[in-house]
């Protein structure tokens, strides 16, 4: 501290050089804060998706159905402790563009099922369950529009129309629910397959795909074999695999990201290194007679190395804090206008962390070698640089 | 004899009885450029009295610099002792040479050598960094220093705002700062108009005087050398090749 007044006076000597550095800085920092909460996203995704659950779609197309008489059987079989099955709705509200994730399922099994959610009134989930034509709601996508229960929501199918022809179906807000974990999804709505499988003009007693609980994780590999065994041969062929195995090969398909992300920052950063060594260094060099005299009055070689390691941790605290800040910002409209994965965007605790790990170590490293150069500076050399 | 000059030589006398502050015991230096071996000091021996006051001159290159630098701590001879005020300074480390020069030494250069971004008074107070001292001690020490080289009034101002003359007199501030008893000066009216540098003259003559500062100075100028009690002319070795 008692170096700041000095740290500062020397930051404001090459005003120009600094504002190109600390400009250079501040986009590094602001497509880190960028990439670290779409990461973030991508992993979740498959951190969210559990290995104790298989997911049995049919083999032809995951788009195909599978006959619902599938359920009994799968659940007969050894370490099948539960069975669900799910259907997508494709639904959409107000307008065609503004999709909604909904998803067909039993009320009956679906807390049991999807431990990511948690119904936190156990009247409304029972009058849910109780309730044929209610939907239960997720709480971010309720706040979003203002839903309460028993408001009544008319949700447009892209896939199904009711027995009328129509594709809008009306229904009841039953219950509201939450996610159990800080950043679960809760933008979903969850429709009862009973009223749904009455109600549809085609696809009768027909489910998306079948989700299965299973006892021990280990023998996930031989229950699925078993599962897709068992429908061998016949008109709907099964492909069973675990869910995060599915979220991670579904993920593969978009692309490696994290590969490319991860190989996008090094380039910037080491970029960055290149930049500010360069102006650290150039800076540096101007200063040789400075640090001479400093020497020549008492300053120790350490104290040299403190201040110039200060001025480049300065550099990076600075342009990094104001880079991660407009990333935050960025991300905060993103993620408000953004649909459904991006909707998730948030710059969290975790990534400030992260930021400042890297300010700190390309801090260091930007000020190694200069420092090294100024410690090893002979005074009277030093000196001379002044005349 | 008139009054003056009796009081000159009282006060001559009045050294000679004074212990020696610094000892030069048979100091060489050699420099190298290239194969070449350049000798600046041969085997050169001095005593400085405490409170004294004197003139290194000599011809370019006959090593008055590098002398006081030696004296100072700034660099190491090849041969022989340097004693400081009872400290041999040839024996410390590095670290220990430049803590010794940081509390004991006050340096004042030809080009005053402030820090360009530093104001008059952060430059001042640059050396009182190194101490655990307050922060309202270190603004009495530095406003007592620019008090008294008479440029109380320019603590605010950046070495670029002030004329040549008040750079080193805000040197000679940065020198005093830390009270060392030694100050040495290499060329400090060097850079300066006749004005100016009877000024800074006036001003060490008095530092010595009353405030009983030890003052080495390096000059060319013999204008600058009568204010010294005594002179040392040195002379430049053999050069060997």
């Amino acid at each position: 501290m008692r170096f700041l007044s000095l740290i500062l006076a020397n930051a404001s000597r090459g005003r120009a050089r600094l504002a190109f550095t600390l400009g250079s800085v501040v986009v590094a920092f602001l497509l880190l804060g960028l990439m670290l909460p779409v990461l973030r996203v991508f992993d979740s995704r498959v951190d969210f998706a559990d290995a104790n659950r298989l997911m049995v779609l049919n083999k032809a197309s995951m788009m195909r159905p599978l006959p619902i008489n599938y359920k009994d059987r799968i659940a007969e079989l050894d370490n099948v402790e539960e069975v669900g099955h799910f259907t997508f709705f494709g639904a959409a509200y107000q307008s065609g563009s503004n999709q909604i994730p909904a998803i067909v399922t039993e009320p009956e099994n679906f807390p049991v099922m999807v431990e990511e959610v948690e119904f936190r009134d156990a009247d409304a989930l029972s009058n849910w369950q109780a309730d044929p034509s209610s939907i239960a709601v997720g709480r971010d996508l309720a706040n979003k529009h203002g839903w309460k229960i028993g408001d009544l929501v008319p949700l447009h199918s892209s896939i199904y129309n009711r027995s009328d022809g129509n594709p809008v179906w009306t229904f009841r807000v039953g219950a509201i629910f939450d996610g159990a974990a800080e950043d679960s999804v809760t933008d979903s709505v969850v429709i009862p397959y009973e009223y749904f499988n009455n109600e549809r003009i085609k696809g009768e007693d027909t489910v998306g795909w079948f989700a299965v609980r299973i006892a021990d994780a280990n023998k996930a590999e031989a229950t699925g074999k078993a599962i897709d065994v068992l429908f061998e041969n016949s008109p709907n062929e099964t492909a069973t695999t675990t869910e995060r195995a599915f979220a991670k090969s579904f993920l593969n398909q978009v692309g490696d990201f994290k590969t490319l992300i991860g190989a996008t920052l090094i380039l910037v950063f080491w970029t960055l290194i290149l930049i500010t060594a360069n102006a650290q260094m150039q800076s540096i060099r101007e200063r040789f007679g400075d640090f001479a005299v400093m020497r020549i009055l008492g300053f120790r070689k350490r104290h040299i190395t403190r201040i110039i390691l200060s001025e480049s941790l300065l550099t990076m605290f600075s342009g990094g804090i104001i880079g991660m800040a407009i990333a935050g910002i960025a991300v905060l409209i993103v993620s408000a206008k953004a649909e459904a994965l991006l909707s998730l965007l948030s710059l969290d605790w975790r990534d400030w962390l992260i930021g400042a790990g890297m300010m700190i170590a390309t801090g260091v490293i930007v000020a190694t070698i200069p420092a090294i150069l100024a410690a090893r500076q002979n005074i009277i050399d030093g000196l001379a640089e002044t005349l | 004899m008139t009054v003056h000059d009796t009081e000159i030589a009282i006060q001559a006398a009045d050294r000679q009885d004074r212990p020696p502050f610094v000892q030069i015991d048979r100091v060489s230096k050699t420099y190298r450029k290239g194969k070449l071996a350049v000798p600046v000091l041969d085997r050169h021996s001095m005593i400085i009295a405490q409170g004294d006051m004197v003139a290194l001159v000599g011809a370019s290159g006959c090593g008055k610099t590098t002398l006081l630098n030696l004296i100072g701590g700034v660099d190491r001879p090849d041969t022989g002792e340097i004693t400081v005020d009872k400290t041999r300074i040839t024996s410390l480390s590095d670290a220990g040479l430049t803590e010794w020069r940081g509390q004991n030494v006050g340096f004042i250069f030809q080009f005053y050598n402030l820090l360009p971004a530093l104001s008059a008074h952060a430059n001042v107070e640059l050396p009182l960094l190194l101490h655990d001292i307050p922060k309202a001690e270190r603004r009495a020490r530095v406003d007592n220093a620019l008090n008294l080289v008479g440029l109380q009034d320019r603590a605010s101002h950046r070495p670029e705002e002030l004329s040549g003359g008040q750079q080193q007199r805000v040197a000679i501030a940065r020198a005093l700062v830390t009270d060392a008893d030694l100050l040495l000066c290499d060329e400090p009216t060097g850079d300066l108009d006749q004005d100016s540098a009877t000024r800074i003259m006036e001003l060490l003559s008095m530092l010595n005087q009353e405030f009983g500062k030890t003052i080495v100075v390096v000059t060319h100028d013999p204008l600058v050398a009568e204010y010294a009690h005594r002179t040392e002319h040195l002379t430049r070795p053999e050069t060997a090749a």
